[in-house]
């Protein structure tokens, strides 16, 4: 019977269909009540202001599908970006500080890994205790100061144009596609699953869990220095109190609300995009209709309880829950 | 029975020398600190440490209890907001004091429920959940005061944060209070059995007929009513409140909770960890505040220190 199903019917009942639809129906809403929103400028300024969180959405969606949570990526964003800004500002050719700030981001986000693994620490408490070390890290290295100045070829990754896309979005781009790709077909995507899904199962299989766990906060720690300097290019400046502290509820807020499953095994690519639109048209369109920017977080806490609500509706239906 | 005895014997030890090491830091932050900061070792430092240690005492007192029963309240750093909030903007409105407080404590158990009801009704995890209220709720106090601190209080309310009784302050003889009928709560009654059985075994405890759920809204809606009393002296001593009234509270509360031995997972602590778990933090916060050491590298600190807390205990 279920063969029969046509293709229509098993797009409409994908996981991810909710999130879309809703996407789609605040769209119109906004599109109704602000006349600037639905405009090819302004849709190009959301993608824009979309791909930092994005990126560490996508890193969020992989950490929750083997059952873990970072609260520490806001943090580890600022360092990799005020190390990303203190390079240049030494004056070191930009592939080079490309590279180390990646090497740096990948290490800091394994050693997160490392924490959870070899202490027996659960992922909250670790991340939570990073969360203060690493911000305060990056202040005592900055001495509170804004890192800014940056050289021409440095603020070129986050300004220029790649055809008719942005760099960052591009990057943007490439990163989800290769996330897809991996966690659809390749061995360590389901892997992720795997050991999410049921992880006792998991180690019975002769999976190596710690090691599993440590490699997907090493590809979150990467993924924050890829963050970190486009944050820095982006906006030309950084300071390390202020930069992305609330990025960890944003970006849970976006992978919860694609479908990413708190518990773990579950999770995809396709509804953190989304969830990471959602949010991001909300910011823009609440300021497109002049309402208060106060509003914002009280929002998106709503929304991740909502999508919270949702998930477990899901989970029900499923009889998993 | 000799066995079940001896390993009773050898728990109490473990528990003795963690209150002894507790003991050992405290001197040595006093020793330590005495030294480096020449203002640290006068009766009134000491009771300014008492003080500011008093508001975020009072809310370790619900987290102990959460955390014994399993669950942890990620959001309390909000509640503080929201309620002082609501108490001070009533005060500047010209309403009269108690009216003030009772609707901060009102707020408080309204929030707090609200926090029970998803996570013992609809049974999702509390650290999410109360990371999704935290970020709501402090936009909830963003919403309130459109970003400006609310000040000009009566005269008398500044008594609560700022009053003595017989030499002590009056907040911390709130919190003393409070830990002796806590302490009572969780050591002589069924109620205190419950939160530690839930903490042991959730599903064990239910099929021994005790209404898990409600106990969890229970927990909850405590701590909500609590974190908002806390928050009422709170903005007395400070005599404003701004919309990031209590951020970070949390992580100074659960890190003195699990210096003091509560068990991550829940079921096993006890209360007299916390309050010297508590007071490691004040002292510390306090002293490196003397030496003019600024709050981010505290924050460094406190980071480590929940590390080495937990790690030691799984050793």
């Amino acid at each position: 019977m279920k063969q029969h199903k046509s293709r229509l019917s098993r797009i409409f009942s994908a996981r991810e269909m909710p999130i879309i639809v809703f996407t789609l129906l605040v769209y119109g809403a906004f599109s109704v009540m602000a006349p600037n929103f639905n405009t090819f400028n302004n849709v190009s300024v959301i993608a824009q202001q979309i791909t930092i969180n994005g990126i560490v959405a996508l890193g969020m969606t992989i950490v929750i599908m083997i059952g873990g949570m970072d609260l520490s990526v806001g943090s580890l964003l600022s360092l990799c970006g005020v190390f990303a800004g203190m390079m240049d500002n030494a004056g070191l050719p930009v592939a080079l500080t490309v590279l180390l700030t990646l090497v740096i981001g990948t290490a800091l986000g394994a050693l997160n890994g490392l924490l959870i693994v070899k202490l027996h620490i659960p992922d909250i408490i670790v991340t939570l205790a990073t969360m203060n070390i690493f911000r305060g890290v990056a202040v005592m290295v900055t001495r509170s100061q804004w890192i800014t100045d940056f050289s021409d070829a440095f603020l070129h990754i986050g300004s220029s144009k790649g055809g008719l896309f942005s760099i960052p979005i591009l990057l943007y781009v490439a990163v989800a596609v290769v996330f897809a790709v991996c966690l659809r077909w390749l061995p360590f995507g389901r892997l992720l699953y795997a050991v999410g899904g049921n992880r006792e199962a998991a180690v019975l299989m002769g999976l190596n869990v710690p090691s599993v766990k440590i490699r997907v906060y090493a590809v979150n720690g990467f993924l924050l220095g890829l963050a970190g300097l486009l944050f820095a290019s982006m906006f030309g400046s950084i300071q390390a109190a202020t930069a992305a502290t609330s990025l960890q509820f944003q970006t849970m807020g976006s992978a919860l609300i694609g479908g990413a499953n708190i518990f773990g095994g579950a999770g995809s690519v396709l509804g953190t995009v989304f969830g990471t639109i959602l949010l991001g048209m909300i910011k823009n369109g609440l300021v497109q209709i002049h309402a208060s920017e106060y509003w914002l977080d009280f929002i998106t806490g709503a929304v991740i309880l909502l999508a919270l609500l949702v998930n477990l509706i899901q989970l029900r239906k499923k009889g998993r829950c | 029975m000799v066995q079940q005895s001896s390993s009773h014997a050898k728990m109490l030890c473990v528990l003795k020398s963690r209150y002894t090491l507790l003991i050992g830091i405290i001197a040595l932050e006093f020793l330590l600190f005495g030294f480096l900061a020449p203002y640290f070792l006068t009766l009134g430092n000491i009771l300014n440490i008492l003080r500011q240690i008093s508001e975020i005492g009072m809310i370790s007192i619900p987290l102990t209890f959460l955390l014994l029963s399993g669950h942890m309240d990620l959001s309390v750093g909000s509640i503080v907001g929201v309620c002082g909030i609501t108490c001070g903007m009533l005060l500047r409105a010209g309403q009269p004091v108690v009216l003030a407080i009772l609707a901060g404590i009102a707020a408080g158990a309204v929030v707090g429920f609200i926090n029970g009801v998803i996570v013992g009704k609809l049974k999702i995890q509390a650290v999410v959940v109360t990371i999704g209220t935290q970020v709501m709720f402090r936009g909830l106090c963003y919403i309130m005061t459109s970003g400006r601190a609310v000040s000009g209080y009566p005269l008398s309310f500044y008594v609560l944060g700022g009053g003595d009784i017989l030499g002590l302050p009056i907040s911390v003889l709130v919190l003393g209070l409070c830990y002796v009928g806590a302490w009572f709560v969780l050591e002589r009654t069924y109620f205190g059995r419950y939160i530690l059985a839930i903490g042991n075994n959730q599903n064990t405890t239910r099929y021994s007929g005790i209404r898990v759920d409600r106990v969890k809204i229970l927990l909850f809606t405590f701590c909500g009513i609590m974190t908002a009393v806390a928050s009422i002296f709170l903005i007395s001593r400070l005599s404003s409140a701004e919309a990031t009234l209590g951020s970070g509270y949390e992580l100074d509360i659960i890190t003195a909770a699990l210096i003091g031995g509560i068990d991550i997972n829940g079921g096993s602590g006890k209360l007299q960890g916390t309050f010297l778990g508590i007071l490691i933090i004040g002292i510390l916060r306090n002293g490196l505040n003397l030496m003019g050491l600024s709050v981010i590298y505290q924050s460094i600190i406190l980071g480590v220190l929940l590390l080495v807390a937990v790690a030691k205990r799984k050793g």
